[in-house]
């Protein structure tokens, strides 16, 4: 049955997946979600991926003495995804309205899940006095360095087909970190995926579209745990899928760390599994949302 | 009893001589309480208390937010047990005039404590239609020393 669920999913992302780089449709602003509209995605493909990706990290979650639950919740217009804990169940609730989006792509939808799933494991950098919730900037991060490059790489025969049409800038970085096509392929694939996300998060947010070429110049004096822009949520998705960092699943990055989850040795043991700006400076967090606390004027 | 007593004097005792300042609100019946203690050494307590059940504890400095306005000093702490990412972030605290301490003189006020929750979602709070945030205020009365 697993093997059956996953060549399914694996059919159903290789029949989208050459039409990720090619353009959205047009915004608009004023679609009302129909749970009968035709979709980028259908009510099968949105459970098969929510339950891909929860079933993935299902036994990481035990090794943390937790229960992990993807709510899937098709019928419902909520526009929207969220994450909660209750006690010891880790919780991730996905929104058929959010996946009718035009903007949204299967890649572009497993990285919603898997933003999701980053704020209960990408750890460092954390909401502010909050012990458990990495913030949006983190959990975007999470989503492509570690969420995505799982996931997507079980896809293997579908990735080539992201070499096609790769926008020159996301080839110049992805094939600065990956030195094999398979690499290459996923990091092309997970930089996809991100623009998809990025786009909704821009038509939501009421902010420009972003692109690879333009990245966010701005420099934060000191981290924000809330939402980024989309132009630097873009560039985050973008720098995760370059970061070449060796990532530990089984743990949660600076996740109580006695000085505290923000504290600066919570990000010294985060950085180990990290790219920065001494190990690697082509994927490390913008400086958009991200201000490195261990090297004064450096991420 | 007796020894159970001397030891719950010695460490109230221990714990005051320790506590550089100190923040201790109530509400008339007593069901919202605020406490915030910074020891000498640096380490911070502050509690949130509504009904029978902390809401909030926080150890970590930098989890305690003060911001200055001309309304008054707003202490907040994050909420995680009921705040939830992309959906609401739900935040505690109480808003205090400015005072002077000098001599070792504890002043009291009367101000509120706060609970606030503000709805957002994975594009952040402009993906939110209508009325973003509920707050529910408690008159207290506060000690500071």
């Amino acid at each position: 049955m697993k093997l059956f669920n996953f060549i399914a999913v694996s059919l159903l992302f290789s029949a989208f997946g050459l039409n990720s780089y090619a353009g959205f449709p047009p915004n608009n602003l004023h679609l009302l979600d129909d749970v009968n509209r035709p979709a980028n995605i259908t009510e099968e493909q949105f459970n098969q991926i929510v339950d891909t990706v929860i079933s993935a990290w299902a036994p990481l979650a035990k090794e943390q003495g937790a229960n992990l639950v993807g709510v899937k919740a098709w019928k419902d217009s909520t526009v929207n995804a969220s994450a909660e804990q209750k006690g010891s169940q880790w919780i991730v609730n996905m929104y058929g309205g959010l996946a009718r989006r035009p903007e949204i792509t299967l890649d572009g939808f497993v990285l919603v899940v898997c933003h999701e799933l980053g704020h209960h494991f990408g750890g460092h950098y954390f909401y502010k006095g909050d012990k458990w919730a990495a913030a949006e900037g983190q959990a975007d991060y999470f989503a492509t360095d570690v969420c995505a490059k799982k996931i997507f790489s079980t896809f293997s025969r579908s990735n080539p087909r992201f070499r096609e049409g790769v926008p020159p800038a996301v080839k110049a970085k992805c094939d600065t970190t990956w030195k094999t096509q398979p690499l290459q392929d996923l990091c092309y694939r997970s930089s996809a995926g991100g623009l998809s996300l990025a786009n909704l998060l821009a038509v939501l947010g009421k902010t420009a579209a972003p692109h690879f070429e333009t990245p966010d110049p701005t420099v934060v004096k000191a981290s924000i745990d809330s939402h980024p822009n989309a132009q630097c949520r873009l560039d985050t998705y973008f720098a995760g899928a370059v970061c070449g960092a060796p990532y530990n699943v089984h743990d949660i990055p600076g996740k109580n760390v006695p000085q505290g989850n923000n504290s600066k040795e919570a990000e010294m043991v985060a950085s180990k599994v990290s790219c920065t700006a001494a190990n690697s400076p082509v994927g490390s967090r913008p400086n958009c949302w991200f201000k490195s606390q261990l090297t004064m004027g450096r991420n | 009893m007796k020894t159970f007593l001397m030891f719950a004097l010695i460490t109230a005792s221990a714990a005051l001589a320790h506590a550089e300042s100190g923040i201790f609100c109530t509400n008339a019946a007593h069901t919202v309480k605020v406490s915030y203690l910074e020891t000498n050494s640096g380490k911070v307590i502050f509690m949130y208390t509504h009904g029978k059940t902390v809401q909030v504890k926080a150890t970590e400095a930098d989890a305690i937010s003060m911001e200055k306005s001309l309304l008054g000093n707003v202490m907040t702490v994050r909420n995680d047990k009921t705040s939830s990412p992309d959906k609401a972030s739900s935040y505690v605290g109480v808003i205090l005039p400015q005072y002077n301490l000098s001599g070792g003189t504890a002043v009291t006020f009367e101000t509120q404590a706060v609970e606030t929750t503000i709805k957002t979602s994975i594009a952040g709070p402009a993906g939110v239609q209508g009325l973003a945030q509920e707050t529910h205020y408690y008159d207290v009365k506060c000690s500071a020393n």
